[in-house]
């Protein structure tokens, strides 16, 4: 059940949250546990998430275009978690938009529908090649 | 002394490094991402097979 936070879609329809692409906006993914944390509407800021497993990994090579040929669809360069301690299964990620105050950061998309069991190495998502590519407005 | 440092083009963006930018790395540190295959750059010497294996042994990959 991946989903846009709609209080994001909010803030893109007024304009407030800014160019995503933007060089000098930092979007972070976290990732999560299932068990750990449940998607909800209410959910605004990166408050709600819970504590980073591993440090989260700043988005890079952002697109609003897919890959050139899919406007409206959100890509980035794929994002490795380095040394992600062992344990249970990681089956969903949220990103959002970092201010550097987790009360006020935005949440912007939240993904689940994957498994990966950390084994203390890296850990690599790859984000979609096709559209919607990591998000679609 | 100055630690001598590799500069590389991140692909990845790993933890605090972003995609698509040229960072500066200690040389251990860069040769792992190259070979890891999350940057691009010279690495430090020669890497046999078996090392360049064991570096990419422990990364996983899943895609959504």
């Amino acid at each position: 059940m991946s989903a846009h936070y709609n209080l994001a879609l909010q803030e893109f329809l007024k304009g407030t949250i800014g160019d995503v692409t933007a060089g000098g906006t930092v979007l972070k993914v976290r990732l999560m546990r299932v068990s750990a944390y449940t998607f909800a509407q209410t959910h605004q800021f990166a408050s709600s998430l819970p504590a980073a497993l591993v440090t989260d990994v700043i988005l890079g090579s952002k697109a609003a275009n897919g890959q050139g040929a899919d406007p409206g669809c959100f890509d980035a360069a794929d994002a490795t978690f380095v040394a992600v301690p062992s344990g249970a299964a990681i089956d969903c990620l949220a990103t959002y938009k970092d201010t550097g105050v987790a009360g006020t950061s935005p949440l912007l998309w939240y993904i689940d529908g994957f498994t990966v069991t950390p084994n203390g190495g890296d850990i690599t998502i790859q984000w979609a090649n096709a559209n919607p590519f990591i998000a679609k407005l | 002394m100055a630690t001598r440092k590799t500069e590389v083009l991140m692909i990845n963006s790993v933890g605090e490094y972003v995609a698509g930018t040229k960072v500066k790395l200690p040389p251990d540190e860069a040769d792992s991402f190259i070979l890891k295959g999350y940057a691009d750059g010279p690495l430090s010497r020669e890497f046999s097979d078996e090392e360049r294996e064991a570096h990419r042994a422990v990364t996983q990959e899943v895609t959504v």
